[in-house]
């Protein structure tokens, strides 16, 4: 039945109906839609309602819910009063904000500060490194990029058995390394996860472990795309590998790079599993991510309603981020075309 | 020389990047007692009492029997006082004590109970009344991978792992489906057809990659849990009928504006309707690009952990990322067991990175 209709010319353009003139006036006006792409809406049909149903629709509740107290049986208006107990009015001396809230930010801006820029330089030497002319290329980049394959919860059980204070292999190796007779200092190795310190450091030296994953693969690709005759030209100017890379390399990936950032912070703002597995947000709170202290409220406290706020809230920074990055990439971020000649 | 700089920091990068991966297969693969060696050991190794087979053993002969056999009483190794009936060829006599040559007897396995520093340790051999007191050097060790940690490991929890392994495929092979067909369904929509507030749209489409789950995490479970969808796989299958991913839509539209309109245009004159054009000349092109979506949706979906950790109740629907939760609840200081179970989630995917 569906295909009857779908076979019955909507076009007009049976070859009968419509020979070839029909085909180059059309061609003449590209941009003026004709009755065939009507079905264009058909098409576009499952991502309207999957919208309509999965992201607008909710994304308007939440906001509905964020102003009230809700704890998935009574629903009660509070106004501002989530955003107010968030930022500035609850906390032990009646006034400041909510303490969790604040450390779970600094907590969460700690770890993207460094996992992203840490990150990105690492997966950018990877592709360069991936980029140069070496036997066995294949095997090191399937290597490399293997660990990024490594689902999040069995990477984060993973890393607490190599980060385990006494018999971790971590701590064993800088054990090893720290009592060696040739070491400057005598140093102990930390307590990684259970310590209030390095807990954060931990989460960052475990995610820098996935740098061979699809950012690395965008890094390369944008590598590849480099023409030859740039660096012809840098090599006839005199210029060595290094002055290569800054002069070059560097500006001609820099909407890759820009890409890369952009998608880093989101994610780096949105970790949540490794927290949650590896230390439930401990030591006293020391790695407490946003995005766990958000699922906390709603799934551990059933206060909906402040979870909500923080969305909106992560929400709010994320868009600053982004529109920071969008305004300053136009000084660093160079595209091809636009600034030749 | 550059080259040479190159290969080892290639080599030395392989290196470090293998060593969490090495690690986790060296501990799933040892007892409980070596994954704490110290300095740590890589190859998975048991531990045997002294060999005994091939060398000469003092006897006292008790009786003849029927020639040629004989019983003897052992005078000397872990059978000490044992009386056994050997072959009257297997006794010799040296410096006038009778030997017995045994053969090989099964090898005792050996328990290390607990090792001190310097290398003595308390060991339990089974059949021993008391535990003995000996240098870690005077027993035998051999390769032993502990395969019977996975077979522990996998029925550890009340269900047995293939059970979240099947619950996990059955999500993610209908996401994968889902998102295949949908996804490459209105990217075609974009790339083919020329709508009012196409491009509108299409901004609008790509701006939700940006969009922090966490917006509508809450909403989306409060309408799952209005309709009775909690603990089912409805919640984590049926959004991905709807192209809810955009990266997926916009590299398939990508590919689709690559291919040649003529191609539709001959099929269209032959009398193809748009959705068999999609179907019959679009996707069989698009192979490689539909490959690397189902690829990418594969891993997005067996990864997932917050879905399931949200949606699902019941043991019984559990995918293998929220088992292991449990199970890490559960055996918490048992790595190796912990180990074998990380594999269990992490090879199905290796598998599929290197058949893809």
């Amino acid at each position: 039945m569906l295909d009857q209709t779908l076979e019955t010319p909507v076009t007009g353009l049976t070859p009968r109906a419509a020979p070839l003139p029909v085909w180059r006036r059309r061609k003449g006006r590209r941009n003026a839609p004709g009755p065939r792409d009507r079905w264009g809406y058909l098409f576009i049909a499952p991502w309207i309602a999957g919208f309509l149903i999965f992201t607008a629709g909710p994304m308007i509740a939440s906001i509905v819910i964020s102003f009230t107290d809700y704890d998935m049986k009574t629903m009660r208006p509070v106004g501002v009063g989530n955003y107010a107990d968030l930022i500035w009015r609850a906390g032990p001396a009646g006034g400041h904000g909510d303490e969790q809230f604040y450390k779970s930010i600094w907590n969460t801006f700690f770890y993207a500060l460094f996992s992203v820029p840490l990150g990105l330089t690492g997966s950018l030497l990877l592709a360069v490194l991936l980029n140069q002319k070496l036997k066995g290329l294949s095997i090191f980049r399937t290597i490399y990029y293997l660990p990024s394959l490594v689902p999040a919860v069995a990477s984060s059980l993973l890393w607490i058995w190599i980060l385990q204070p006494d018999s971790g292999l971590l701590n064993q190796a800088l054990g090893w390394l720290f009592r060696h007779p040739l070491a400057p200092l005598h140093l102990t190795p930390p307590a990684w996860l259970q310590n209030e310190n390095w807990s954060k450091p931990s989460l960052i030296l475990m995610s820098l472990w996935g740098i061979g994953g699809s950012r690395m693969i965008i890094f390369l690709a944008g590598l590849q795309g480099i023409g030859d005759q740039y660096y012809e030209a840098a090599r006839i100017d005199g210029a060595g590998p290094f002055r290569t890379f800054r002069h070059v390399t560097l500006p001609l990936i820099t909407p890759v790079i820009f890409f890369n950032l952009v998608l880093g912070i989101i994610g780096a703002f949105q970790a949540f599993t490794q927290a949650y597995i590896m230390t439930g947000g401990g030591p006293n709170n020391s790695s407490l991510l946003y995005a766990l202290l958000l699922y906390q409220f709603a799934f551990d406290r059933l206060q909906m309603g402040k979870a909500s706020a923080m969305a909106w809230i992560l929400f709010l920074i994320l868009l600053i981020f982004t529109l920071i990055q969008f305004n300053s990439s136009k000084k660093w971020v160079h595209y091809e075309g636009a600034d030749e000649g | 020389m550059k080259r040479l700089i190159l290969y080892i920091l290639a080599f030395a990068g392989a290196v470090i990047f293998l060593v969490p991966l090495l690690w986790t297969v060296s501990t799933a693969l040892k007892t409980r007692q070596q994954i704490f060696d110290m300095p740590p050991t890589w190859i998975p190794i048991a531990y045997r009492a002294p060999d005994s087979s091939n060398t000469m053993q003092p006897v006292t002969v008790v009786r003849k029997i029927k020639p040629p056999a004989a019983e003897v009483s052992l005078l000397a190794g872990p059978q000490l006082g044992q009386t056994i009936a050997v072959e009257q060829s297997a006794l010799t006599i040296g410096n006038g004590q009778e030997y017995v040559k045994l053969r090989a007897p099964e090898p005792v396995p050996a328990r290390i109970i607990s090792l001190f520093p310097d290398g003595l340790a308390v060991v339990r051999f089974p059949d021993a009344p008391q535990n003995a007191f000996m240098p870690l050097t005077a027993l035998q060790s051999h390769f032993a991978p502990q395969w019977r940690n996975f077979s522990a490991a996998w029925n550890s929890l009340p269900l047995p792992f293939h059970w979240f392994l099947l619950n996990t495929y059955t999500i993610t092979m209908l996401n994968v489906i889902g998102q295949l067909l949908s996804c490459s369904l209105v990217a075609y929509g974009f790339a083919r057809f020329r709508f009012r507030g196409r491009n509108a749209l299409f901004m609008l489409l790509l701006s939700t990659m940006m969009l922090p789950a966490q917006v509508t995490m809450i909403p989306l479970f409060i309408m799952w849990s209005k309709t009775r969808a909690i603990d089912t796989f409805i919640p984590l299958t049926l959004p991905s009928f709807f192209a809810t991913s955009a990266f997926s839509v916009f590299l398939l539209r990508q590919f689709f504006m690559g291919l040649p309109k003529e191609l539709d245009e001959a099929a269209m004159i032959d009398g193809c309707g748009p959705l068999r054009i999609w179907w019959q000349i679009l996707l069989p092109l698009s192979r490689p690009v539909l490959i690397t979506v189902g690829v990418l949706t594969f891993l997005g979906s067996w990864d997932d952990f917050v879905g399931p950790l949200i949606y699902l109740d019941r043991l019984r629907n559990y995918t293998v990322s929220v088992a292991l939760r449990i199970f890490q609840d559960q055996y918490g200081s048992d790595y190796s067991l912990i180990m074998a179970a990380a594999l269990v989630h992490i090879v199905p995917v290796v598998i599929l990175f290197f058949i893809a």
